[in-house]
């Protein structure tokens, strides 16, 4: 049986890795910092993806790279990069040579999506994650795009029914108004999953109990976390411990 | 007697970074190439890959490797682990490029999941075995799976296999003396991935 999810994503800013609330983001420290003081090596081996998403303004493809390639030098699970993809040629620096997904969310407005069917093509739907940033206005979801600056006017559902036909693999869908508050996550978001995708749903995460309540439910294929300092030292351990004990199926291996 | 290396085999188009990381952290000597004669003298292959079989296949033929793997394995006798799509490559033919064939190293053929179910199988699965000697000393054998076409389980019973469930039972690993193949990423796979590893150099 395919097993659930805990993905922890990282987000990079100008050679920082910065924590997010809300979308607005604080520099916590440089890539050494975080192998190194963060113990990333120790703290990758609670999780079962790693995300790692370029959020700076003016990308410069091999700091990152560079930057990447320090950070998972000594983990082993799958990995995922993204920021600004909305072109083959960008998609294919970074599976070639480093990463098995990458990450396309403002790309997905863009008028010709032929890059997602080049990437699909040559790598795999398996190897795109489709992401969507949200916000809740008037009881209604609409998707934001450009890390959630600009407001697209597309209804959440209205999105989601559309990406079913697309070559894509995961669906990663974020609350921006959860984003890093640790208040939970956003329950009102499962009536809008509908279809046989693997979905990946982000924001608001703060303990276990936030990940046992969504993990249980059957839409859900992963969770994914980017905040740092909550679960800095054994946070990680501990959180996969607790939801192992819920008998939630996570993988297990040898510590 | 100078210290075993692995030779890992470079189609020249996949990502190889992951492998050769987990090799590193697990202290073998890894040489990567696809030169024929640093292959038919290596100690041990393996034959990573990603993307199409015919991709794979063409690739191979490319780099003139087909002759010189079959030398270095079948009349060397030296080990070879397949990995994903590696592992689609030692076997006869794969659905997914009719036009081609493999090494033909196991009588077997990958086919397409049933539709019923959600495709790609990706994501960490847990596989059960009783004989597959890769993940002798892993207490619980989850892997990462990402991959389309697999092979069937009654296609494959001369064989010492390694079965996985997704709507099916299907091969996630299959081995006949000093051939090997894996249809997860080992490299992917946590501690479980880097013990597949570490128990093929030193069978």
């Amino acid at each position: 049986m395919l097993q659930k999810r805990i993905i922890f994503s990282l987000l990079y800013k100008d050679g920082q890795y910065v924590q997010s609330r809300n979308f607005v983001t604080n520099s916590i420290g440089d890539t050494d910092w975080i192998v190194k003081n963060y113990n990333f090596e120790n703290i990758s081996k609670y999780i079962d993806e790693l995300i790692i998403l370029d959020i700076s303004e003016n990308k410069n493809m091999n700091n990152f790279l560079k930057s990447v390639e320090k950070i998972t030098k000594k983990t082993f699970v799958p990995l995922s990069l993204g920021g600004g993809l909305r072109s083959f040629s960008r998609a294919k620096f970074f599976l070639k040579n480093i990463c098995d997904k990458v990450v396309v969310n403002t790309g997905l407005f863009s008028e010709n999506l032929d890059f997602i069917f080049e990437i699909s093509d040559f790598f795999g739907n398996q190897s795109i994650i489709a992401s969507v940033d949200y916000k809740n206005i008037k009881n209604h979801k609409y998707i934001f795009k450009s890390n959630g600056l600009i407001e697209t006017k597309i209804k959440l559902e209205v999105f989601l029914k559309r990406l079913n036909q697309y070559h894509i693999g995961d669906i990663l869908v974020r609350s921006i108004d959860r984003d890093g508050t640790g208040q939970g996550l956003d329950s009102s978001i499962l009536n809008d999953l509908n279809f046989n995708k693997p979905y990946i749903i982000s924001g608001g995460c703060g303990n276990y109990k936030h990940f046992i309540e969504f993990l249980k439910n059957n839409k859900i294929s992963g969770i994914s976390t980017s905040n740092l300092l909550n679960f800095v030292g054994d946070g990680l351990k501990n959180l996969r411990i607790e939801i192992l004990n819920h008998k939630i199926n996570l993988p297990k291996w040898g510590l | 007697m100078p210290k075993a290396k692995i030779t890992l085999i470079d189609l020249g188009y996949g990502n190889n970074k992951s492998i050769i990381n987990a090799l590193k952290y697990i202290e073998i000597d890894t040489v990567v190439t696809n030169n024929e004669k640093k292959i038919l003298n290596s100690d041990m292959l393996i034959l990573p890959g990603v993307g199409a079989f015919n991709t794979g296949v063409k690739y191979l033929e490319k780099f003139n490797l087909i002759e010189t793997i079959k030398e270095t394995t079948l009349i060397k006798k030296r080990k070879i682990l397949g990995i994903c799509l590696g592992m689609h490559l030692m076997g006869k033919s794969s659905e997914e490029g009719k036009k081609k064939n493999g090494l033909n190293f196991f009588d077997i053929k990958f086919e397409k999941f049933s539709k019923k179910i959600s495709i790609p199988h990706m994501g960490f699965n847990e596989t059960f075995s009783k004989n597959f000697s890769l993940t002798r000393n892993i207490q619980s054998c989850f892997f990462y799976f990402a991959h389309s076409f697999k092979a069937s389980i009654n296609k494959s019973k001369k064989y010492k296999t390694l079965i996985c469930h997704h709507g099916e039972n299907f091969v996630a690993g299959i081995e006949k003396d000093n051939f090997f193949g894996v249809q997860f990423h080992p490299e992917k796979s946590q501690t479980n991935g880097l013990k597949i590893l570490d128990n093929f150099y030193k069978l």
